[in-house]
């Protein structure tokens, strides 16, 4: 179809650096107040421990949607669809919660969970699916899904899951049992945690020492190879869009759990979010927390910037915009250079 | 006008970053107008290197060119190719989307502005140069390998170059036609060009060039008029020492069929591709304990066959039939059936070239390596180091392959496929990029395969390894299957000529 | 009837028509999504402070020439995979459309283009604008396909080496290539900026995503676009008169595009696959 080279396997903090520089640059310029923005975005995070406590639940998040999109490329492929999955994965989870309100704490989450990754895995199957079966780029089909998806989860929350009592496009807010214990208040640290470290921890042995995740990778580095070399190659191209699928799904539960309720947009984000920290560690497991972390620092400290100083435009799109313009850079100048 | 110099290089030099090789060392060359002077050397001498650094194609570290008319830096120059100077490249990279005519007058200054004016150029040019038969409207992507040859240099003619530069024309172009290449040299000679013939074959050498150059490792070893030197002298002079084959032992040619059932058996083969490609009612068999050799172009058939049997291509007619049983069409399938197989194409289905090395060895072996799913860490080290000693591959383990010099790629291909016993190795240009030394070593191991008892199919498009290495070959021409005979009863010329596509009866010595 | 979906399928065709230059230069250009929108903006914000249309159409056409050369900068100087950083461009385009309206109107939400200001043009100028497509289409390909300039795009798409040797920059021709299709489409965004009167963040809703699609589905042919462009609008009007009859919500078509596409997308995939296996 159309064939892209898509090598995301080298290193590159330096577009994040330079993000950060350029978001630095602009609220310096155009605030009222260029030192005290700049201390805010840098000091931000770690005002307070609730900021800080934030900062880490937003970093436990992203470091689900990063692993999500860093398996799909280590895999060889490329899971475009992040948003969509995301979406589905807390739309999913909201939903047990809407409908079955009774259920022990016990059972509540795990069966909120189960459902997040249930949903995410099956559209993410769904392109590995027609990939593998007629040759469709899952590139492409992944972010058509994901785009289609957008309209049905505001249909869902504006029509079928709708809170009656409140005026916003959203689903009740959830009821205690399915709430994950703030670990760390007034911060909205949470279990979220703990799934990012064992996803983390999980995707790095199984990519280094498994030979499932052996397979992975030579499918990634050379699929013909791979084939030639007696791999499955179609059946991983599934499973990895499957878990990858999940993963997003996963962050869009904690997004879910973050917030207490499903609200029109409470994932979005999260999937180019994801693509950009699998781009920037190099789809590197051991190499997310540290892009997620410092993704999530940049973001909040802009945040905070602005807050602090009247500063009234979103920047977090332009942050998202540079990741992505120069994450895969290979020279840093503007010299005449062949492709 | 014989004596005039139309173009002079000077102390040119240049080095391969990536691989540290330097493929021209001082090298200074002087071509005379109409007079046709023949570069020669080994594979990896630095002839093509040199040909396109003349041509203005390359950038090298340094030299000097001198026309009739300018004086080039050629580490300068950001133009492409020289003005006045045509280079025809040993593989056409014509834009295959383009028309023959859209390609020859891309780029050119002095090209008539309406279409039907280039058409007529081409066509006025070739008729010129006694070189008809080509639509200049014809796609590039349609048309067969000798007619681009031909295509390129009535494009080159064009433009009416005083220098050109041919590299490796290809054995359709020589053998096919032999008198017309000739007469088309003669032709360009006696017109007051100077032609630079970037070649290997030594029949050439000495029937149509004036001058000869030999080239080893980069270097100019000798610079002469060919009426002052002969065959043994250049052979000489190209290889460096006298080249000692090993005894051929060669499997006899049984005469009364061979004992025991074909390990691998095509029977009426036939798969559909575009021109000559297309494979015809191809029926072999191949024998446990022998060496099978089917030579000839990639692009008549070769290249679709190996495809064939590696599982990359289904077949349109007749069948394959491995120990009796219809040969799976996919590659895993394959694998298990017993297959082994060094790819034509080293670094797209033979290597990884951005995993380990490795990574790139073990693939056949992770179950043996893992012990329910886990790869044991020590024993993969281990297993790693035995191989990598025992086919002298240099480089570490944990070095990606594209690090690795060409030819120790080869060898980790090769190591990991020729290990004992497989029930069927299918090997195609075993030797491609290999040093002399290492070529003789594979083909020892090649040969202590077949004596264990493997069926091998050799694939080669090297004419020279299919003779050496085969017990019994068939020349693959067209998509059409020769007979297939013992390879000590092919005589080379016949053989050269089936390849090149000319009909000839018999061909036993 | 005719008359909406023609119209409907202007910014399609438009943006596809440079997707498809820039596709066969080598260089496919993601950013169209971005460049629809940047160009609708710039063109609505120049009518809305009384800017000229002329005027409006010449700065989405900047717009679009800037975002080209970004692009180009990052794949073609600085190495970045093409399509990620074409993605960047479609993230970058509505931020900076909010940041500048913000700092210019005051605000992050719709432009109005004054009525007045586009009566006429609408009237007499965008009928012209719906049927110049396909003279536009049958244009694109003469030039690509009989002219200098087509063959050195051709070219660069399929042996960059060639052009390099025969003296031709191919990044210059990439760089070309890239700048033309981006401002194709953002002057496609100007266009459908005209036709509804107003720019509304997140218009261009996945038009320039579709174009990609029609551009394969089209079989990267210049009449294939006209062709797989009327069949989309077809359908998106017909869905739409659909939807006015049931009561499914309206926001739900929203999906409908990309549905389409995906449905195209998977039916041309298996029409291929029957066909090799034959």
């Amino acid at each position: 179809m159309m064939p892209l080279k898509r090598k995301s396997y080298s290193v590159s903090f330096t577009a994040l650096a330079a993000a950060f520089l350029l978001a630095l640059l602009t609220i310096a310029i155009l605030s009222g107040n260029p030192w005290k923005a700049m201390g805010y975005m840098l000091a931000g995070p770690f005002l307070s421990p609730m900021a800080l406590g934030n900062l880490l639940e937003s970093t436990a998040r992203l470091t689900l949607a990063g692993i999500a999109a860093s398996l799909a490329f280590r895999a060889g492929l490329f899971n475009l669809g992040g948003e969509g999955q995301a979406l589905a994965g807390g739309l999913a989870a909201a939903a047990v919660a809407l409908y079955f309100p009774e259920i022990p704490r016990v059972l509540a989450l795990p069966a909120a969970l189960a459902a997040g990754l249930l949903a995410g895995s099956l559209i993410g199957a769904f392109s590995g699916f027609l990939r593998v079966m007629w040759g469709v780029d899952e590139l492409i089909s992944s972010f058509l899904i994901a785009a289609s998806m957008g309209p049905v989860g505001h249909v869902l929350l504006n029509n079928v899951m709708k809170d009656p009592e409140s005026y916003l496009i959203a689903a009740p807010p959830l009821t205690d049992n399915y709430r994950l214990a703030a670990l760390w208040p007034p911060s909205r640290l949470t279990a979220v945690l703990l799934w990012a470290l064992i996803v983390t921890v999980g995707s790095f042995l199984f990519l280094k020492f498994t030979r499932r995740g052996y397979e992975w990778r030579l499918r990634g580095a050379n699929e013909r190879f791979a084939r030639y070399g007696g791999i499955k190659t179609g059946s991983i191209a599934i499973a990895s869009l499957s878990v990858s699928g999940a993963l997003y799904a996963a962050a869009g539960t904690a997004a879910l759990m973050d917030g207490g309720q499903a609200v029109q947009g409470f994932t979005a984000g999260l999937g180019w979010d994801g693509l950009a920290i699998a781009l920037i560690a190099g789809s590197r497991p051991e190499l997310i927390p540290l892009a997620a972390i410092s993704y999530s620092w940049l973001l909040q400290g802009t945040r905070a910037a602005m807050m602090h100083t009247g500063f009234p435009f979103a920047l977090s799109g332009m942050v998202q915009a540079t990741v992505f313009l120069f994450v895969t850079a290979r020279r840093f100048s503007l010299k005449r250079g062949r492709i | 006008m014989r004596n005039k110099t139309a173009a002079s290089l000077r102390d040119v030099n240049h080095l391969w970053p990536s691989s540290g090789v330097t493929a021209c060392r001082d090298v200074s060359l002087d071509l005379q107008s109409g007079s046709l002077h023949a570069l020669v050397g080994e594979n990896g001498a630095g002839k093509t290197t040199l040909g396109l650094i003349l041509a203005g194609v390359l950038k090298p570290d340094s030299g000097l060119l001198k026309l009739s008319s300018i004086e080039v830096n050629l580490k300068e120059n950001s133009k492409g190719l020289i003005q006045n100077t045509a280079l025809i490249r040993q593989r056409n990279i014509w834009p295959a989307v383009l028309s023959v005519r859209e390609a020859s007058v891309l780029g050119r200054s002095d090209v008539p502005r309406k279409i039907k004016d280039q058409i007529s150029l081409f066509n006025q040019t070739a008729r010129d140069w006694d070189l008809t038969g080509i639509n200049p409207e014809t796609r590039v992507s349609r048309m067969d390998t000798a007619s681009l040859q031909r295509a390129e240099m009535i494009a080159a003619l064009m433009f009416n170059p005083e220098v050109l530069i041919l590299d490796e024309p290809s054995s359709a172009w020589e053998e096919g036609r032999g008198s017309e290449f000739s007469r088309l040299m003669k032709q360009l000679k006696d017109s007051g060009r100077a032609v630079l013939l970037i070649t290997h074959r030594l029949e050439d050498v000495f029937s149509i060039a004036d001058r000869v150059t030999v080239m080893r490792h980069g270097s100019v070893i000798s610079s002469r008029d060919v009426g002052n030197t002969d065959y043994a002298t250049v052979t000489q002079e190209m290889f460096g020492e006298q080249p000692v084959y090993p005894p051929s032992g060669k499997k006899q040619y049984p005469g009364s069929g061979f004992p025991g059932k074909a390990r691998l058996e095509a029977l009426g083969l036939g798969v559909k591709d575009s021109g000559r490609n297309a494979l015809e009612e191809l029926s072999f068999q191949l024998f446990p304990g022998e060496i099978l050799g089917i030579t000839g172009l990639r692009e008549e058939g070769l290249s679709l066959l190996e495809d064939v049997i590696s599982g990359n291509r289904r077949v349109d007619k007749g069948s394959l039939i491995l120990d009796s049983k219809p040969v799976p069409s996919s590659a895993s399938g394959l694998r298990k059936a017993g297959l082994h197989y060094v790819p034509s194409d080293k670094t797209g289905r033979g290597s990884s070239l951005k995993s380990t090395v490795t990574e790139n060895m073990m693939v056949l072996e992770t179950h043996n390596l893992s012990h329910r799913g886990w790869f044991h860490q020590g024993k993969i080290k281990k297993w790693v180091e035995e191989r990598r000693i025992e086919v002298g591959i240099s480089g570490s383990p944990e070095q990606k392959l594209e690090e690795l010099s060409g030819g120790n790629i080869q060898k980790v291909i090769i190591q990991r496929e020729l290990r004992g016993n497989a029930p069927l190795l299918v090997v195609a240009d075993p030797a491609w990029g290999l040093d002399e030394r290492s070529r003789r070593q594979i083909h020892i191991k090649i040969r202590e395969l077949r004596d264990s008892g493997t069926a091998i199919l050799l694939l080669a498009s090297d004419l020279d390894e299919a003779l050496e290495l085969s017990d019994r070959m068939a020349v693959l021409s067209g998509g059409r299957l020769s007979e297939i005979k013992s390879a000590d009863s092919w005589d080379r010329n016949k053989a050269a000529q089936l390849i090149a596509g000319m009909k000839t009866g018999g061909g036993s010595k | 009837m005719i008359e909406a979906i023609a119209a409907s399928a202007v910014p399609l065709i438009l943006a596809a028509i440079g997707g498809l230059i820039s596709e066969q230069a080598g260089v496919l250009n993601i950013s169209l999504e971005g460049c629809i929108t940047s160009g609708a903006f710039t063109a609505a914000l120049v009518l809305n402070t009384g800017g000229s249309i002329p005027l409006a159409l010449t700065a989405a056409s900047a717009s679009g020439i800037l975002f080209g050369l970004l692009l180009a900068a990052a794949h073609i100087r600085m190495g970045a995979n093409l399509f990620i950083a074409g993605l960047g461009i479609n993230l970058l385009s509505p931020s900076l459309a909010g940041l500048i309206s913000n700092r210019v109107l005051g605000h992050k939400g719709t432009i109005r283009i004054p009525a007045d200001m586009l009566h006429g043009f609408n009237r007499i100028g965008l009928p012209i604008i719906t049927w110049l497509m396909i003279p536009l289409a049958g244009t694109a390909a003469l030039i690509i396909y009989r002219s200098r300039f087509g063959r050195r795009i051709r070219s660069a798409g399929s042996s960059p080496a060639f052009l390099e040797e025969r003296g031709i920059s191919s990044a210059g021709v990439k760089t070309m290539a890239l700048v033309i299709s981006s401002t194709a489409a953002a002057l496609s965004g100007a266009f459908l900026a005209f036709r509804i009167e107003a720019f509304v963040p997140g218009m261009s809703s996945g038009r320039g995503w579709i174009a990609l699609v029609i551009i394969w589905l089209g079989f990267r042919r210049y009449y294939g676009i006209l062709i797989a462009a009327y069949f989309f609008s077809l359908i998106e009007i017909i869905s739409g008169r659909v939807q006015g009859i049931s009561s499914i919500p309206s926001t739900l078509l929203l999906a409908l595009p990309y549905t389409a596409a995906l449905v195209a997308l998977t039916l041309a995939a298996v029409g291929r696959k029957m066909k090799l296996d034959k």
